[in-house]
């Protein structure tokens, strides 16, 4: 019942749900790459061929915490991005009985949401560098560098998963294949 | 801080990962979509040869990929490795 009248309430507006959407699944998707690749990656690779070297230790820390700061707008838009999906799939003409549909959501159960509950809290919670750095409790140098081994193996898993679903669900979502 | 921690995962860890992600593939998206189509759309090519063969296919491709991916970020080629100098990274 309560969804039959959001349903209705929703219809008129369903083209402007689904522009939130896009623009979400955009910032989303693309609001860090720049920084990742042009910042993060250079940095922790510079970093890699000379790990003893203070300079560029001193370097991949600092484009670390400008990493966890960067990423905000990423994870602002994640949960707007699947509360407008739900509105969508509420408003919208299609259901879980529509192949790519069915498929866009197994991805964004078990391959998104996975991923971006660790990222809120590598970059947010527990694994945030700049919170450790300040805490002063504990071993502060080990856990700092628990929290960036941990971020950068994550960094390095996710990339190839992300890259491939990220582009197979922005294909599933605008050709809707039968 | 002090510099603990190595400088890169090992090729064989890598290898694991991407084993585990093709199995990922295979073991839980593939079962899980093609469950949603028998049971939701009452698809009867879910859980089709064709369909299992699709889910193979991919898991490999996944698995190869990934692999190749991680390797190549966590082994930069030394004269491609991009030099800071101080004050560069704000």
């Amino acid at each position: 019942m309560f969804v039959e009248q959001l349903s209705a309430a929703l219809v008129p507006y369903y083209l402007q749900i689904k522009f939130f959407h896009v623009a979400c699944a955009m910032i989303w998707l693309a609001s860090t790459s720049v920084a990742y690749i042009n910042y993060l990656l250079p940095a922790i690779k510079a970093w890699q061929r000379a790990p003893d070297d203070e300079r560029l230790l001193r370097q991949r820390n600092i484009a670390m915490e400008r990493f966890d700061q960067g990423v905000v707008l990423e994870h602002v838009a994640f949960p707007l991005l699947l509360l407008s999906g739900l509105l969508l799939l509420t408003a919208g003409p299609w259901g879980l009985a529509h192949f790519w549909l069915s498929l866009k959501l197994c991805i964004v159960v078990l391959v998104f949401l996975p991923i971006e509950a660790m990222d809120y809290w590598l970059s947010h919670f527990g694994g945030n560098k700049r919170a450790i750095r300040v805490s002063g409790q504990g071993d502060v140098a080990l856990s700092y560098e628990q929290a960036i081994a941990h971020h950068w193996l994550f960094l390095v898993v996710s990339t190839p998963v992300i890259s491939v679903t990220g582009l197979l669900v922005l294909y599933l979502a605008v050709v809707k294949p039968v | 801080m002090n510099n603990k921690m190595s400088a890169a995962p090992s090729p064989q860890t890598l290898s694991k990962i991407a084993i585990a992600m093709g199995a990922y593939v295979l073991l839980v998206i593939w079962p899980c979509f093609d469950a949603l189509r028998l049971f939701i759309a009452e698809d009867n090519r879910a859980f089709s040869l064709h369909h299992l063969a699709v889910a193979v296919g991919s898991a490999l491709a996944v698995t190869i990929f990934s692999q190749r991916v991680m390797l190549s970020l966590c082994r930069p080629p030394v004269d491609k490795a991009v030099h800071f100098t101080e004050g560069e990274v704000r």
